[in-house]
C-alpha cells in the first residue's frame, strides 16, 4: 500500500474516533428555556436554530443575542431540513413531535423547567455537559452563586411581606420560581404562608388581609389594555401598601430559570425597605 | 269672533291631493258636523284642525292666533280630541285614564290636586261613569268605552271638541248616548266638530253641517240646506225621502240607490 | 280580571326602599373573610389606616353601589323603554342598548383609549348604546309590533357580538379573548370606586332626563295620536328616552359589561302593583332593579369560593326562563 493511503486511513480513522469525542455541531433548540442555556453556552458555531420566541425581548432574555441564528417553529419540516446533531426541549414541549424525531433516530434532550436554584444549577451543569462546554457551565453557575450569596448576606432581619401580582389575580406560591427569588432576596412571600402552591389566583380580600408591604408583578405584555390588565391598578392595592407602586420586574426572569434569577433576586433585594 | 277658522287648506298625502283650498269656520256653542264620502277628506281636516297634521299650504287660527303661534300646550288646553279607535295600552283603571286627562293642566312634576279630583269626578257623573272609577278599561263594553274616553276628553275643561266618527262601531242606543253627550257639551257654551257617517245622527244633532267631496266643501248650512236631494245625489249617489215624525218634526233619510238615468 | 291592588305609591316605594337598604347591608356583610363591619365603617370615617377599612371602602362598598347603580339603571331604563314603545318586551337587553354599550366600551378599552382619559370608556358606552337603540328603532319602525321589535333586536344583538368578537381577537392584549364572557355575561366583581365614579355621571345624567317623562308615558297610554293632541311633542319625548338611556344604560354597562333581563322583569312583576300607570312604574323599576342585582350578586358570593360564576349567569337563568313565559302568555293575543 502507499504511503498516501496508509496516512488517509490514519487520518479516517482518528477522525472517526473523535467524532464521539466532539461537541455537537448542528444544535437545535425548540422551546424558549433551552434556548437561553444554548445562547448562553454554546460556540456560535455550535447553533444550528433556536425557536422563534428566543427573539422577543418581552419574554427571551437572550433576545439580543438570538436574532443572528435562524429560527424555528416547532415544526417538523424544519426540523428535518435542519440536520441537528442534538435537539433540546422542555417537558412542555409537543410530544407527538419528540416521539416522532426519536423514532428517526435523533438525540432529544428534554429539560424540566426549574422552580428553584437547584434545579437551575442541575440545568446549567446538564447543558454544559451536552454542549461540551464544561467551563463555561461551572462558570455560569459560579458567577450566579456568587451573586445570590452576596444578596443573602444582606438580608434583613425582619424579612417585609411582599406578594406577586398578576392579571386575573394570579399569585406565585410555593414551588414557583418567583418564591425561591423572593425568599433569597429578603421578603416574606404571602402567598405561600397563605397556602397557594403554585401559580393560582388569590382572593383580593386575602390579600389585604394579608397586608403586604410591596407586590410585585411581571407583565406578560407590557403596555396592552384588558379587564385583566386594569385590574392591576385597583387602587386598594396602592393603599394596602401605603402608597408604594407595584414593581414590575420583567417577565423574561421568570419565565425560564436560568442564571438570570440573579438579576430578578437583585432586583428584589433593591426594592427592600431601607 | 270665530273661534276656529281654517283658510285655503291644502294638503296632499303619500302623494294624493286630500285637501283643495278649504276654508272652515266655528262659533261657540256650536256643532258642526262633517260628513260626506269616504276619501273625502273629512278626517284629514279634523286631524289638521287638532294640529296632527300641517297644511301644505293656507293657515288655522284659534281666537285669532294662528297655529304657527300656538304652542301644543297652550292648545291642548283649550281643545280636545277624540280619536276614532280608542285604545288603553294598558290595562289601566277608569280612574286613572280620565284623570290623564287633567295633564295638559299639570306641569312635569305636579300631582293632580284638589280641584282637579273635583272636575273628574263632576265630569264622571255628567258622562254617567259613577260607579265604574276602579274598573279595568280593557274589560268595559264599547259604549262604556266610547264614554270614558269622552270623559278623559272632557276633563281638560277644553273650549272644543274634535270627535273623530265617535259613534262608530257603537250599539244604536250608545251612540244616541254619546251624540247626547256631545250636544250637552255645546249647550254649555263649548264647540264641536264631529266626523260622521251616520246622516241620521248628523241631521238630528249638530247645528250645521259641512259636506266635503274630494277634499272640497260641496255644501255648508243648516241640515236641512245640506242634506237636499241635489247634495246627497251629487256626494253619495244616493235618493233621500222626506217625511214627518209622530211628534211633527221632519227629517229626511237616506232611502235607495240613485238609478242612472 | 285582576282587581287592582290597595297599594299606594308610598307604601310601594317604602316597602321596596326597605328591602333595598337590607340587601345593601347584607352585601356589606358578605366577603371572603368575615370582618366586623361596624370596626370598619368608623375606622373609614375616621380615616384610620386598617386593612378593614380598606376592604370595606375599597372592595365590599364599591361592590354593592355598582350593583346598586346598574341595577337601578336597568330597571329604570326597562320601564321607560316599555313605557315609550308601548311593548311590555321592551328593555336596554332586547333593545340592543346593552349589546351596543358593550361594544363601545370593548373599542376604547382593549385599544387604549381609556388609558388615555378615563372617561372614554363611559363614552364609547354611550355612543355604542345609542347608535344600537336607534339602529333597533329605525329597523322595528315607529309602531312596531312585539314580532317585529324582538326580531329587530336580534339582529342588531347579533351584529354587536360578532363585532366584539372580532375586536378582542384583534386586540393586542393576550387576555382579550377570553374577557369575551365578561362582556357579554356581566360581571360587578373586582371593580374600584374609580370604576363607580367613571360610570356616576352618565348614570345621574340619565336619570335626570328620565324622571320627568312620567307624565307624557301617562299620556301614551291613549295612543300616539290622543297624546300628542294633549300637549306631549312626541320626537322630542323620543329623543329624550333615548339619550338618557344611552347615557344612563351605556355608562353602567362599560364598567359591568352587559347584564341581562333585569330592565326586562324588572318592569313586568312590578307593574301589577302600580296599576299599570307608566309614571309610577319609573320609580319602583329603578328600585326593583337594585333589589334583584343586589340579590343576585349576594346569591353569586354564597356559592363556594373558586367557582368564578358571573352575575349575568345568574340574571339569564333566572330571567331566560321568564322571557320563554311571557311570550308563550302572549301568543294568545296577536303580535
Amino acid at each position: 500500500m502507499s504511503k498516501q493511503l496508509i496516512t488517509a486511513l490514519l487520518l479516517l480513522i482518528c477522525s472517526l474516533s473523535s467524532q464521539s469525542a466532539e461537541q455537537p455541531v448542528r444544535v437545535v433548540s425548540i422551546n424558549l428555556c433551552t434556548d437561553q442555556l444554548l445562547l448562553m453556552l454554546a460556540d456560535r458555531t455550535q447553533i444550528a436554530s433556536i425557536s422563534y420566541l428566543a427573539v422577543e425581548s418581552n419574554s427571551s432574555f437572550m433576545a439580543e443575542e438570538a436574532r443572528q441564528y435562524p429560527v424555528n417553529h416547532e415544526k417538523i419540516e424544519e426540523l428535518l431540513s435542519l440536520k441537528p446533531d442534538l435537539i433540546l426541549a422542555s417537558e412542555y414541549s409537543n410530544r407527538a413531535l419528540i416521539q416522532l424525531m426519536q423514532k428517526l433516530g435523533h438525540q432529544i434532550e428534554i429539560f424540566p423547567l426549574p422552580s428553584d436554584i437547584k434545579g437551575i444549577q442541575a440545568n446549567i451543569s446538564r447543558m454544559a455537559r451536552l454542549l461540551k462546554q464544561k467551563e463555561r457551565g461551572q462558570q455560569l453557575i459560579k458567577q450566579m452563586n456568587q451573586r445570590i450569596n452576596k444578596i443573602i448576606q444582606q438580608q434583613p432581619t425582619v424579612r417585609p411581606k411582599a406578594l406577586f401580582y398578576q392579571p386575573n389575580h394570579y399569585t406565585s406560591g410555593r414551588n414557583t420560581l418567583q418564591d425561591t427569588a423572593l425568599q433569597l432576596a429578603g421578603w416574606r412571600n404571602l402567598a405561600t404562608e397563605l397556602g397557594i402552591e403554585g401559580y393560582n389566583p388569590i382572593n383580593i380580600e386575602d390579600l389585604l388581609m394579608a397586608d403586604p408591604e410591596q407586590l410585585f408583578t411581571s407583565p406578560y405584555a407590557p403596555g396592552s389594555h384588558s379587564l385583566a390588565e386594569h385590574q392591576l391598578s385597583h387602587p386598594a392595592l396602592q393603599r394596602v401598601t401605603a402608597g408604594k407602586k407595584m414593581v414590575e420586574i420583567d417577565y423574561k426572569y421568570w419565565i425560564c430559570g436560568g442564571p438570570m434569577i440573579a438579576d430578578a433576586i437583585e432586583q428584589l433585594h433593591r426594592g427592600l425597605p431601607q | 269672533m270665530k273661534q276656529l277658522h281654517a283658510d285655503q287648506l291644502s294638503i296632499s298625502l303619500s302623494g294624493r291631493q286630500i285637501l283643495q283650498s278649504l276654508s272652515f269656520n266655528l262659533q261657540r256653542g256650536e256643532m258642526l258636523g262633517l260628513i260626506g264620502p269616504n276619501g273625502a277628506g273629512k278626517t284629514t281636516l279634523l286631524r289638521l284642525l287638532a294640529g296632527l297634521l300641517k297644511p301644505d299650504s293656507g293657515s288655522i287660527s284659534l281666537d285669532d292666533v294662528s297655529y304657527t303661534k300656538l304652542s301644543p300646550q297652550l292648545r291642548a288646553k283649550k281643545m280636545a280630541y277624540l280619536a276614532q279607535s280608542g285604545t288603553a295600552h294598558w290595562p289601566m283603571s277608569v280612574e286613572r285614564i280620565v284623570a290623564l286627562g287633567r295633564l295638559p293642566h299639570l306641569s312635569d312634576w305636579q300631582k293632580p290636586g284638589e280641584n282637579d279630583k273635583q272636575i273628574i269626578q263632576q265630569v264622571m257623573m255628567q258622562t254617567d261613569l259613577q260607579g265604574f272609577e276602579q274598573r279595568e278599561f280593557n274589560t268595559l263594553s264599547g259604549g262604556e268605552r266610547a264614554r270614558v274616553l269622552l270623559a278623559r276628553a272632557l276633563v281638560a275643561e277644553p273650549e272644543i271638541l274634535l270627535a273623530d266618527e265617535p259613534v262608530a262601531a257603537l250599539d244604536l242606543s250608545h251612540q244616541l248616548e254619546m251624540m247626547t253627550l256631545l250636544k250637552q257639551f255645546c249647550n254649555q257654551g263649548g264647540a264641536v266638530v264631529v266626523v260622521l257617517h251616520d246622516l241620521r245622527l248628523a241631521a238630528h244633532y249638530c247645528h250645521r253641517l259641512q259636506l266635503l267631496i274630494h277634499g272640497c266643501e260641496l255644501a255648508n248650512g243648516s241640515p236641512t240646506e245640506v242634506l237636499s236631494e241635489h247634495h246627497m245625489e251629487q256626494a253619495f249617489g244616493i235618493r233621500m225621502r222626506e217625511g214627518t215624525d209622530a211628534i211633527s218634526t221632519a227629517f229626511t233619510l237616506p232611502w235607495e240607490i240613485e238609478q242612472k238615468k | 280580571m285582576r282587581q287592582p291592588l290597595a297599594l299606594s305609591q308610598t307604601q310601594l316605594t317604602s316597602t321596596l326602599s326597605v328591602i333595598l337598604a337590607a340587601l345593601f347591608l347584607l352585601s356589606l356583610f358578605l366577603g371572603s373573610n368575615p370582618i366586623p363591619l361596624f370596626q370598619a365603617v368608623r375606622d373609614t370615617l375616621l380615616d384610620t389606616p386598617s386593612v378593614i377599612a380598606l376592604i370595606f371602602s375599597e372592595v365590599r362598598l364599591p361592590r354593592a353601589l355598582i350593583a346598586l347603580f346598574t341595577g337601578a339603571t336597568l330597571g329604570l331604563c326597562g320601564a321607560a323603554m316599555q313605557g315609550l314603545l308601548r311593548n311590555p318586551l321592551a328593555s336596554p337587553g332586547l333593545i340592543g342598548s346593552a349589546s351596543g354599550a358593550a361594544l363601545g366600551a370593548v373599542c376604547m378599552l382593549y385599544f387604549g383609549m381609556s388609558a388615555v382619559t378615563t372617561m372614554a370608556l363611559p363614552a364609547g358606552g354611550m355612543i355604542g348604546a345609542l347608535a344600537a337603540t336607534l339602529l333597533v328603532y329605525l329597523l322595528a319602525g315607529r309602531d312596531a309590533g312585539s314580532l317585529t321589535l324582538i326580531l329587530a333586536g336580534v339582529a342588531i344583538n347579533a351584529l354587536a357580538l360578532a363585532l366584539i368578537s372580532l375586536l378582542l381577537n384583534l386586540a393586542p392584549s393576550p387576555y382579550a379573548v377570553r374577557e369575551i364572557v365578561l362582556w357579554m355575561m356581566g360581571s360587578i366583581a373586582n371593580h374600584s370606586m374609580s370604576d363607580l365614579q367613571i360610570m356616576l355621571p352618565g348614570i345621574l345624567l340619565g336619570w335626570f332626563l328620565l324622571i320627568g317623562t312620567g307624565r307624557s308615558l301617562d299620556a301614551l297610554t291613549l295612543g300616539e295620536e290622543t297624546a300628542s293632541t294633549m300637549g306631549i311633542s312626541l320626537p322630542r319625548l323620543r329623543w329624550r328616552i333615548f339619550i338618557a338611556i344611552a347615557l344612563a344604560v351605556g355608562s353602567a354597562i362599560s364598567i359591568t359589561g352587559s347584564i341581562g333581563f333585569i330592565g326586562l322583569v324588572v318592569p313586568h312583576l312590578l307593574r301589577p302593583l302600580v296599576n299599570h300607570q307608566p309614571s309610577r312604574l319609573l320609580l319602583a323599576s329603578a328600585l326593583g332593579g337594585a333589589i334583584l342585582l343586589l340579590a343576585a350578586d349576594i346569591c353569586i358570593r354564597l356559592f363556594p369560593a373558586g367557582t368564578d360564576i358571573k352575575v349575568g349567569v345568574l340574571t339569564s337563568l333566572v330571567g331566560a326562563p321568564f322571557f320563554l313565559y311571557l311570550i308563550i302568555k302572549s301568543r294568545r293575543f296577536v303580535l
